[in-house]
């Protein structure tokens, strides 16, 4: 059997929180939930398969965070997924480095497809 | 002819004879003038008069009798009787140029007051001449006098509503300006040079000067639409910024009217300017507010949503299919919920002329097929698709997309008792034109042209059992048109109604 698959999702909303960890446990994902950007800007976290960004975090910008991530090396590889209530910043997201956008609302299956169109790419570069 | 006798008896007759014919061809003549000249005295309603300075003999015609109120007479009057009747406050002024006159040969007075008999107020007009003077001295002036009452009336008339017109102006601060579109310049009032803050008084109005004081950004836009309006003769109206020296950016609306030519004067764009910052910092600020609670709505949502669909999952996994099949509808609802909040953005955006377009190249038919693709599994209506080869346009995709899913979705909603709608493109004259048909309940003919209008939803008993917020075909033909693509609608109640739209083809 092979090992979960680890997603960190940054959102400092619980609703939010408790619905993306129900969405990807239901598939047998492992996901760890950081309230704030903090622990990642100060390197505290294990090394995921995927990062799911909320745009607008207290404090500090999603992006902002994105691009930290894609600067340096031990996570430059890992694919980075924004989410946001705000309309028309897919590309903005794009520019900071991310793989992928998408608004809230959003879809349980529309989210699900795109985490695992995202990590196969991602598993297919190590391949 | 005279006898002549001698000593009584008749020798011979002397005959003299003069030829009387001129005397009497200048006699006629002058007859014929007099006559002529008194016509034309009564049809002007000029009053004459004869005035003997020597002798102080005022002669009147039956006019000048009539002016100052009096019945035609002919008796003979003196200059006292004609000062009975002029008003007390101008008869220094008419006496004063009577004296000048009677030095100068002329006299000429453009307008003073006459009290008639029975104590009404006339304004007249007045002209003499001295016709007659020995060694310098005048003997004899003669004259004409009129009524301008109802000239003075008008012209006072006139002067009251330009006052008026400058008041209200300048309170409500309009600005209104003018430039004829040969020569691109014209006239400013006051209130416009204020608004502008640029121009000093007296300076022309020009329209390259006024464009350069347009904000950077709306320049085009602004130039664009006058533009437009002297080409179509048509009208404009619109809301920009300009750079106003000391306030710095300034919201204006600006409205104007196409002026056809007329005798030697070129045509034109006239209209109006108003400050209306004040009202653009409140929408900002109600757009920023609905914009917060929007975001702040959607992360419940999502919240909501995901549950649902959860739910959903779950019950369908268990094999408890009326619960999966309730939790679907639940998941239905909140997409509800979105869509009208969307909406409302988008008009605030669309309202506010903020409406962000991403354009790429694209092929019409093919989103077409998308679109219709993704509606049909949830609707029970046949989508039959008629495109010609290819469509291709330079568009914001995601927008004509939404422009698409409204229309096959108001086709689909409007049509309960058919089951086809109709989705064809042509292109023709640089256009692509895209065509929804639907074979519903129709919409009336008085109402084709509100439906587009925010918020308009039809009032009609059948109608009405349709939801919604009313703004889709508002939202649609807002993209539409910021595309530069028209929207329109051909209907007959109860027979369908077919909506088409164009966008510029890309060649």
């Amino acid at each position: 059997m092979t090992a979960k698959k680890k997603i960190i999702l940054t959102d400092d909303d619980p609703g939010i929180q408790d619905a993306v960890r129900l969405i990807f446990e239901r598939i047998n994902y492992e996901v760890i939930v950081f309230t704030n950007g903090e622990p990642l800007l100060n390197d505290a976290f294990e090394t995921p398969d995927l990062f799911i960004l909320d745009k607008q975090l207290s404090g500090v910008d999603g992006l902002d965070i994105c691009r930290y991530l894609k600067g340096r090396p031990q996570t430059a590889h890992v694919p980075i997924l924004i989410i946001s209530a705000s309309m028309h910043i897919a590309k903005l997201a794009r520019l900071a480095g991310a793989e992928a956008f998408v608004e809230k609302p959003f879809k349980m299956r529309a989210i699900r497809a795109v985490v695992e169109r995202l990590l196969q790419t991602s598993e297919s570069k190590k391949e | 002819m005279a006898p002549i006798y001698d000593n009584d008896v008749l020798t011979g007759y002397v005959k003299i004879a003069r030829d009387m014919t001129q005397q009497k061809q200048a006699e006629e003549a002058l007859a014929i003038s007099e006559e002529r000249n008194r016509v034309a005295l009564q049809s002007a309603n000029m009053g004459a008069w004869d005035w003997n300075i020597v002798d102080d003999v005022v002669q009147w015609n039956d006019q000048h009798f009539q002016l100052v109120g009096l019945s035609p007479g002919n008796q003979s009057l003196d200059s006292a009787f004609f000062a009975k009747f002029v008003h007390p406050e101008d008869m220094e002024m008419v006496m004063g140029e009577l004296a000048k006159a009677v030095v100068g040969g002329l006299f000429q007075m453009d307008a003073f007051r006459i009290v008639q008999a029975d104590a009404t107020i006339r304004w007249m007009s007045g002209y003499g001449r001295v016709v007659e003077s020995v060694d310098g001295v005048a003997k004899r002036m003669v004259g004409v006098m009129y009524d301008i009452t109802d000239r003075i009336a008008a012209e006072k008339g006139l002067r009251d509503k330009q006052i008026q017109l400058e008041i209200s102006q300048r309170a409500a601060r309009v600005g209104v300006w003018g430039f004829d579109l040969v020569n691109m310049k014209g006239i400013a009032t006051p209130e416009l040079l204020e608004l502008t803050g640029y121009l000093d008084p007296g300076d022309e109005w020009r329209l390259d000067i006024f464009l350069e004081m347009v904000h950077a950004d709306d320049r085009q836009y602004v130039h664009r639409a006058v533009r437009k309006a002297a080409a179509d003769h048509s009208g404009i109206e619109l809301e920009f910024r300009m750079e106003h020296p000391e306030k710095g950016i300034q919201w204006m609306l600006m409205r104007g009217q196409f002026i056809p030519p007329y005798d030697t004067v070129n045509a034109s764009l006239m209209g109006s300017l108003i400050d209306i910052t004040d009202r653009r910092i409140f929408e900002e600020q109600k757009d920023a507010f609905i914009g917060i609670a929007s975001h702040e709505l959607r992360t419940p949502i999502t919240s909501i949503k995901a549950y649902a669909e959860i739910l959903e999952e779950m019950f369908a996994e268990a094999g408890d299919l009326n619960s999966s099949g309730l939790m679907h509808k639940l998941d239905g609802q909140v997409d509800r919920l979105t869509e009208l909040i969307h909406a409302l953005l988008d008009t605030t955006s669309i309202v506010n002329g903020k409406m962000k377009l991403f354009p790429t190249k694209f092929d019409v038919n093919q989103l077409i097929y998308e679109v219709a693709d993704s509606m049909s599994a949830a609707s029970s209506h046949q989508f039959e698709i008629q495109v010609s080869d290819e469509a291709f346009v330079f568009a914001d995709r995601a927008r004509i997309r939404q422009v698409l899913t409204n229309l096959i979705g108001n086709a689909v909603k409007y049509s309960p008792k058919s089951d086809k709608v109709i989705i064809d493109a042509v292109t023709k004259d640089n256009q692509v034109i895209v065509c929804v048909k639907d074979f519903g309940i129709g919409i009336d003919e008085e109402i084709q042209s509100m439906i587009f209008d925010r918020f308009y939803r039809s009032s009609d008993a059948q109608a009405s059992t349709f939801s919604g917020l009313g703004l889709g075909l508002f939202i649609s033909s807002s993209i539409v048109l910021n595309h530069e693509g028209t929207m329109s609608v051909t209907s007959v109640k109860g027979e369908g109604s077919t909506f088409c739209f164009t966008l510029p083809q890309l060649t």
